[in-house]
C-alpha cells in the first residue's frame, strides 16, 4: 500500500484500508481506518508522500492521549453525526484535567488536527481566563522565574497611561 | 511556541494584560506575539467611577496606581499597538474617543468585526463613515444608535467587498434607511434591527430587497405586529427570523 502509485490510491478501494498508529512512548498500537487517521494533516502528508509504512510511529504522544485523538477523529469522520452530537462528543473528550489537556493540545498540534486543536485550546483558555497569575502558575506547575526587579520592569512596560505614541 | 499563542488569543484582554505576562518569562515572550492580540474587547471599560467601574477597569487602576479618570484612549492605543496590525475583532466602550477610532482605522487593516458604542450624546459625534475606507476586510459592523446609517452604508458598499452583517438598534428605520440597506447591501446575510422604530412597509422593503438574508433579528420593534402573516410569508426563506415582542403601536 505504501508504494501504491498515486492513480491506484485514488481509485475506489473495495476493502477498507487501515493504518496502525504506534505510540513511541509506551509502544501501544492502534489500528484505525485510513479515512479516520487522515484527518491528521501530518499523517495525511506522510501517506501522500509514501513515507508511511505499515506501522506509523507517533513520537512524544502516549497511548492514553493517542486514544483520545483517535476518538475525536472517529467522531468527526462519521458523516451521519449532527453538529450537536459532535459538540457533545467534543465536550466529553476535553472534560479532562489540565495536564491531560496540555498533552492533548501538543498532540493535536503535532498531528495537525485543526478542530481538536481549537476545542482543546479553548478548554485550556476557559480554565485559566481571568485567574490571577499566582493561581495560573499553580495550575500549570510553572515556576516563577522573575526577580522582583524584572517583574517590576514588565509591569512598567504596561504603564500605558504614560506611554508615548509617535 | 504556537500552542501557547493559540491559547492566549482566547483569553481576553484582562488576562492578557494583567496576568499572562507575569506567570513566567516564557509566557511573557509568547504574549508579545501579535497573534495573541487579535480579538480585542474594550466594551466594558469605564471612564470614571461615577459610572461604577467593572472589575477589569478597577484592577487596571489599582495595578497601575491611576487616580482620576481612566485613560481610555492611551490604553486602547497601547493594546492595539500590540496587535501589530493583525486585530480582527474590536469592540469599543462608551466614551471611546474619535482619537482612538482614528488610530484603529490606521492600525487595523485586518479588521473583520467592529462593535461601536452609541454615538448619540454630547461629545460623541463619531464620524465612522470617514474611516470605513481603511477597513477593506470588514465583514460585520455592530452600531448602537447610529444616526448616519446611510452615509456609513454607502461607504461600506464601496470599500468592504466581504461585508455580510449589520446590526443597529434603537434607531428609526424610515423609508430612507430601509432603501439604503437594500441599495447598498443587497447581498447582506445577517441583519440585527432590534428595538427600532420601523413601519411595516419599510420592513417589507428590506425583506423584498435583501434576498440573501439568513439571519434577521427584528425583535421588540415598533411599527408592525409579531404575528403579521404577510411579513412571515415574505421572510419564510430566512433561516433564523425573529420578531418576538414587536408590535404595531407603542
Amino acid at each position: 500500500m505504501a508504494s501504491a502509485p498515486e492513480n491506484e490510491k485514488n481509485a475506489s478501494a473495495p476493502e477498507k484500508k487501515t493504518l496502525t498508529l504506534k505510540s513511541m512512548i509506551n509502544n501501544e498500537e492502534f489500528v484505525v481506518d485510513e479515512h479516520v487517521a487522515l484527518q491528521s494533516v501530518t499523517i495525511k502528508n506522510m501517506v501522500d508522500s509514501d513515507c508511511a509504512g505499515d506501522v506509523i510511529p507517533v513520537p512524544t504522544i502516549s497511548g492514553e492521549i493517542l486514544a483520545l485523538v483517535i476518538e475525536y477523529c472517529k467522531n468527526h469522520a462519521n458523516p451521519s453525526a449532527s453538529e450537536d452530537d459532535l459538540k457533545k462528543a467534543d465536550a466529553g473528550i476535553v472534560a479532562k484535567d489540565i495536564y491531560t489537556l496540555i498533552d492533548l493540545v501538543l498532540a493535536a498540534n503535532f498531528l495537525d488536527i485543526k478542530g481538536l486543536l481549537e476545542v482543546t485550546s479553548q478548554k485550556i483558555a476557559d480554565s485559566i481566563k481571568d485567574l490571577p497569575h499566582q493561581d495560573v502558575r499553580e495550575i500549570f506547575g510553572v515556576e516563577n522565574d522573575y526577580t522582583p526587579e524584572e517583574e517590576a520592569a514588565v509591569r512598567a512596560e504596561h504603564d500605558w497611561a504614560f506611554e508615548g505614541f509617535p | 511556541m504556537d500552542c501557547l499563542v493559540n491559547i492566549f488569543g482566547r483569553l481576553g484582554l484582562e488576562s492578557l494584560v494583567l496576568d499572562v505576562p507575569f506567570v513566567c518569562k516564557s509566557w511573557y515572550r509568547a504574549a508579545l506575539n501579535p497573534e495573541c492580540w487579535r480579538h480585542l474587547d474594550f466594551s466594558k471599560l469605564k471612564l470614571h467611577d461615577s459610572l461604577s467601574y467593572d472589575d477589569f477597569t478597577l484592577r487596571l487602576m489599582s495595578t497601575h496606581q491611576i487616580v482620576g479618570n481612566f485613560p481610555i484612549t492611551p490604553f486602547i492605543k497601547s493594546v492595539v499597538k500590540r496587535s501589530g496590525r493583525s486585530a480582527t475583532y474590536i469592540a469599543l466602550p462608551e466614551y471611546c474617543t474619535e482619537e482612538a477610532l482614528l488610530y484603529i482605522a490606521d492600525e487595523c487593516p485586518a479588521l473583520r468585526y467592529l462593535v461601536l458604542p452609541s454615538n448619540f450624546g454630547p461629545g460623541r459625534k463619531f464620524n465612522i463613515q470617514n474611516h470605513i475606507s481603511k477597513w477593506t476586510n470588514l465583514q460585520f459592523l455592530r452600531l448602537q444608535t447610529c444616526f448616519q446609517m446611510q452615509e456609513v452604508l454607502a461607504q461600506i458598499s464601496i470599500h468592504c467587498k466581504n461585508f455580510v452583517g449589520l446590526a443597529n438598534s434603537r434607531v428609526n428605520i424610515g423609508k430612507a434607511e430601509a432603501s439604503a440597506i437594500v441599495n447598498f447591501l443587497p447581498n447582506i446575510k445577517a441583519l440585527g434591527l432590534r428595538f427600532t422604530c420601523m413601519k411595516k412597509e419599510n420592513l417589507v422593503t428590506i425583506l423584498q430587497g435583501c434576498k440573501q438574508l439568513e439571519r434577521f433579528d427584528a425583535r421588540n420593534c415598533i411599527g408592525f405586529d409579531e404575528g403579521d402573516e404577510e411579513i412571515l410569508k415574505l421572510a419564510s426563506h430566512i433561516r433564523s427570523f425573529k420578531l418576538k415582542g414587536s408590535m404595531l403601536f407603542d
